[in-house]
């Protein structure tokens, strides 16, 4: 399947990039087409439907915790029990995951090279160069529908939606890759004072918010104040203007080498004479004249990532990923004292958040975004994809659907909060993906449905209906609704009439669409 | 993706057809078509993100600082040649690119309004928005959206769900309120696959699963509604009227396209909000030519193309440019600018008193400057107030941006 089928999508056409505008120059500005704010104060959203009992706890521990409960996840959960699994998942490094790694390095071989290997591809290889960044964002789905490492992954994709990089600003096209591995990948589980280093020094960070183009008689302060806003303090963390302009002053000369016969060509480079060597004062605390090379800028991040605002900003936002759209106070409260005890130590933290007894009275009141629900669906399926598949489900379903990896152009990154993604368009989107997956209409996406309907030892629609409500929903159904999907599947026969493994694999597509498509199915 | 697929997946969707929607359709169908049995307008937002360069939008050729904060972002002067600006009112010009709409300022319609903003001052995106959007600056103590309150308070609404419509994936925070907000970025592809089988089981089955009232059932009953309206339409089919074209390969002209056909459907639209996004211009915003100028041209020339095709109905129509803030009066060292306060919003139709630039000049000396950025001397909520109180026939300006005050309206919209 090609972008040009599905009359979709928006590959950088030739000629206009940005090695052809002039090295450094930027066509695009980074905030884009979406409202951003949207969502951004949570609303009563609900949660599941009062017809659904609650879901087991191990359940619920795998809605939150992965892309989605697999019949794998299911049978690991059980074995090592809720304690043991999570731990297991925080220890990510002893979760032997070669098949899926494995995968990613055949299939996307580029994404392991040194930047300047990849965009070396400019002269050598113009397809390999221009659709690098597909690369990115279809090993970002694998890892997300088969990596066993699943906790590690979702705090890939929070890490790197908190430092969000446009993947379509340009440079960042190449540069998010290395910003992928050395920041988010690198960092996820570990300590938040690192990311925040390894991500100021990111090329994509630096491009992406302006700091490459920051220097003395000139400064851009753009960094600085998303780095207080977004990253660390938080908009009301107690910063001032003054603190953005000397904030701005601290990071002048932090830049990209840009020089391509350079060993460090697409890294990281501080420009000696571009630095404003001044004295600065940043949130009270006076930074001295003449220090060194980066030593300003170093001095603020420690600064800032041993602040209480950051803690505060950072444990919200784990207890809204992880618990509710608007978390208890205790909690965050709890989270944001881990930090400051632990020096952000992200682990700790996730700790403190997943033994609460908030965390486990909160099953099923995260509305699914786009990405959650759609993984959701194809790992309740056992679903597997070929890199075919996987352009298919990032053109033909996330992109409609609204979360395409690395496709939120404000730095604020996607919202989190369920009021951002419950509406008219989503909906519709969500029921017609539901279609095109159940119905196998994705080419490259496969799962066997006829064997997962033939494994069921009653030919009833009852009995249909009973075990995928297990397998998409973990739990059993209402007489009510069991009733309405009963009626479908059986296109109202009785529950229990016995009918053929025919009519059954005939009627088990619309009925796989129609638990897809439920309101029961789009919370975790 | 092979042709024979593509093509069984056609014949797939041929046979939905609309009865098997059309059932579900609740016994509210007969919509208050716009224009028949109410007299207001119909209101555009649209919201420039990113906040967008006032001061470049509709330049102060008059005021020799402006000249001098910008040496390599200024509009040159009106004059003989095309990178000027166009002479508004001898002190004002539009910027060259907005061209198109310069026969709508001259005929009446059009109405910038400049140095106005947020009364509470934040050079935050994300804060910006929030606070317009939501029509409480500083306060985060309402969720609705103003646009949500207008539609909450007015009497004797209407229950099409094309009342209030999104353009995009998300619906704007103006929107949020009680009333739900249709999302639709292409009404082409506004419609429900289900299971292909045309015997309204699978849609029937899913109506009923999401029924009750849960704010989710809502969204849901919603899309249910619109996508039978939807299906009448034929947006395939939509031939814009009295010569309007809308340019090529833009998002935003062809979410305009589509509002046209909406409104020409008479869906009972009240109020749609759409977005243009790209004015964070700190780097290489350029001048005549360059960044800036490509948005606004595709801004003016979608705005000029919705508006002549709509023809006559633009005597209801008010149609809204807005942005979170604009930008640092002096250029800063990329030759861009950083975020500032005082912006330039445009109000356009039928019913507004165009013709003129509103708004008190504050000026651009440093001492006149709010550090640094064009100073705010008009709060937005007394142009959206004077909107609402006297296009959209609404008195309820104190729940719809409660905190103003009394209110004072700078006079652009004629009374209903």
């Amino acid at each position: 399947m090609t972008n040009q089928a599905l009359g979709r999508g928006h590959r950088p056409s030739r000629g206009e990039g940005p090695l052809r505008a002039g090295l450094g120059r930027k066509r695009a500005a980074p905030l884009g087409m979406r409202p951003s704010s949207a969502g951004l104060a949570p609303r009563m959203i609900g949660g599941r439907p009062r017809s659904l009992v609650a879901p087991d706890p191990a359940m619920h521990v795998l809605h939150r915790l992965t892309f989605g409960a697999s019949q794998k996840e299911i049978a690991k959960i059980a074995r090592l029990g809720i304690q043991g699994w999570i731990e297991k998942q925080l220890d990510y490094t002893s979760i032997i995951d070669d098949g899926t790694e494995a995968q990613v390095a055949a299939m996307y071989p580029d994404l392991g090279l040194p930047i300047q290997s990849i965009l070396a591809f400019y002269e050598t290889d113009e397809e390999r160069f221009w659709y690098h960044p597909y690369q990115l964002k279809k090993a970002t789905i694998l890892r997300a529908l088969s990596s066993k490492r699943q906790l590690y992954e979702v705090m890939v994709e929070f890490w790197s939606n908190h430092f969000n990089v446009y993947h379509e600003n340009d440079w960042t096209r190449w540069f998010k890759t290395l910003d992928d591995r050395k920041v988010a990948r690198k960092h996820a589980l570990g300590r938040f004072r690192d990311l925040l280093k390894a991500s100021a020094r990111s090329p994509a960070m630096l491009f992406y918010l302006d700091n490459f183009l920051n220097p003395v008689d000139g400064f851009n302060e753009n960094y600085a104040r998303e780095l207080m806003e977004l990253h660390t303090l938080g908009v009301d963390g107690g910063y001032t203007q003054a603190d953005v302009v000397a904030v701005a002053r601290c990071f002048t000369g932090w830049t990209i080498d840009w020089n391509y016969e350079s060993p460090t060509f697409g890294h990281f480079r501080f420009e000696p004479e571009a630095h404003d060597y001044g004295a600065k004062t940043v949130l009270g605390h006076a930074i001295p004249a003449g220090q060194p090379g980066t030593t300003d800028g170093l001095q603020v991040l420690d600064l800032l990532a041993s602040h209480p605002s950051t803690a505060r900003t950072i444990a919200f936002k784990l207890c809204r990923r992880f618990v509710a759209d608007t978390p208890p106070a205790s909690l965050v409260n709890a989270a944001a004292a881990t930090f400051l005890a632990t020096d952000g130590d992200i682990r700790a933290i996730l700790r403190t958040i997943f033994a609460s007894p908030e965390f486990m009275a909160a099953a099923d009141q995260k509305f699914k975004r786009p990405f959650e629900w759609l993984l959701s669906a194809l790992r309740a399926l056992g679903a597997t994809a070929t890199d075919a598949g996987l352009d298919a489900i990032l053109w033909w379903l996330l992109e409609p659907l609204g979360q395409m990896p690395f496709d939120w152009a404000p730095p604020n990154g996607y919202p989190d909060v369920g009021g951002a993604w419950m509406n008219t368009n989503g909906l519709m989107n969500r029921w017609n993906v539901s279609s095109y997956v159940a119905f196998g209409w994705v080419d490259g996406v496969t799962f066997d449905l006829a064997d997962i309907i033939a494994a069921i030892p009653v030919r009833t629609p009852g009995a249909m209906v009973d075990a995928l409500a297990q397998r998409f929903l973990q739990r059993p159904l209402d007489a009510a609704d069991r009733q309405v999907f009963v009626a479908y599947a059986g296109e109202g026969r009785p529950a229990d009439q016995t009918v053929t493994l025919t009519y059954l694999l005939n009627r088990a597509p619309g009925l796989v669409a129609l638990f897809v498509s439920s309101p029961h199915f789009q919370w975790r | 993706m092979n042709g024979e697929t593509t093509l069984s997946r056609r014949a797939f969707l041929g046979t939905i057809g609309l009865g098997a929607i059309g059932t579900l359709a609740t016994p509210h169908l007969v919509f208050g078509a716009s224009g028949a049995g109410t007299t207001r307008d119909i209101l555009i937002c649209i919201f420039l993100r990113g906040g967008a360069d006032g001061l470049n939008v509709v330049v102060p050729h008059g005021d020799p600082r402006y000249y001098a904060l910008r040496p390599t972002l200024a509009i040159a002067p009106p004059g003989p040649g095309a990178d000027r600006a166009i002479n508004l009112d001898g002190f004002f010009g539009l910027h060259p690119a907005l061209g198109a709409l310069a026969p709508l300022y001259t005929a009446g319609v059009l109405a910038p309004v400049h140095a106005i903003g947020s009364p509470y001052p934040t050079h935050s995106h994300f804060d910006g928005m929030d606070y317009i959007e939501r029509g409480t600056p500083g306060q985060k103590v309402l969720f609705t959206g103003w646009l949500g309150r207008h539609l909450e308070t007015i009497a004797a609404g209407s229950a099409s769900p094309f009342r209030a419509v999104g353009v995009g994936e998300h619906v704007q925070t103006s929107l949020r309120g009680s009333v739900p907000a249709t999302a639709f970025s292409s009404l082409d592809e506004f419609q429900i696959f289900g299971d292909g089988r045309g015997d309204g089981r699978f849609l029937g089955s899913l109506a009923t699963l999401y029924g009750g009232a849960s704010p989710l059932s809502i969204q849901a009953q919603q899309t249910f509604q619109a996508v039978a309206r939807v299906a009448g339409l034929d947006p395939d089919a939509y031939q814009p009227e009295h010569g309007a074209v809308y340019p090529d390969g833009s998002w935003f002209a062809s979410g305009l396209r589509q509002l046209a056909q909406i409104i020409k459907a008479d869906l009972g639209l009240e109020v749609a909000c759409l977005d243009l996004g790209g004015w964070d211009t700190h780097e290489g915003e350029g001048g005549a030519d360059g960044s800036m100028a490509s948005l606004l041209s595709e801004l003016a020339g979608s705005l000029m193309a919705f508006y002549t095709d709509l023809g006559t109905r633009t005597a209801r129509i008010t149609i809204v440019t807005m942005s979170e803030f604009g930008r640092r009066a002096e250029e800063n060292g990329t030759r861009g600018t950083d975020h500032g306060h005082g912006s330039c919003w445009l109000v356009l139709g039928g019913g507004i008193n165009g013709g003129r630039v509103y708004g008190t000049w504050p000026g651009l000396r440093a001492d006149q400057l709010a550090d640094g950025d064009l100073a705010v001397t008009t709060d937005f909520r007394n142009v959206l107030g004077e909107i609402v109180v006297r296009r959209l026939a609404n008195p309820s300006v104190a729940t719809v941006f409660p905190g103003l005050g009394t209110p004072q309206y700078p006079g652009l919209a004629k009374s209903l």
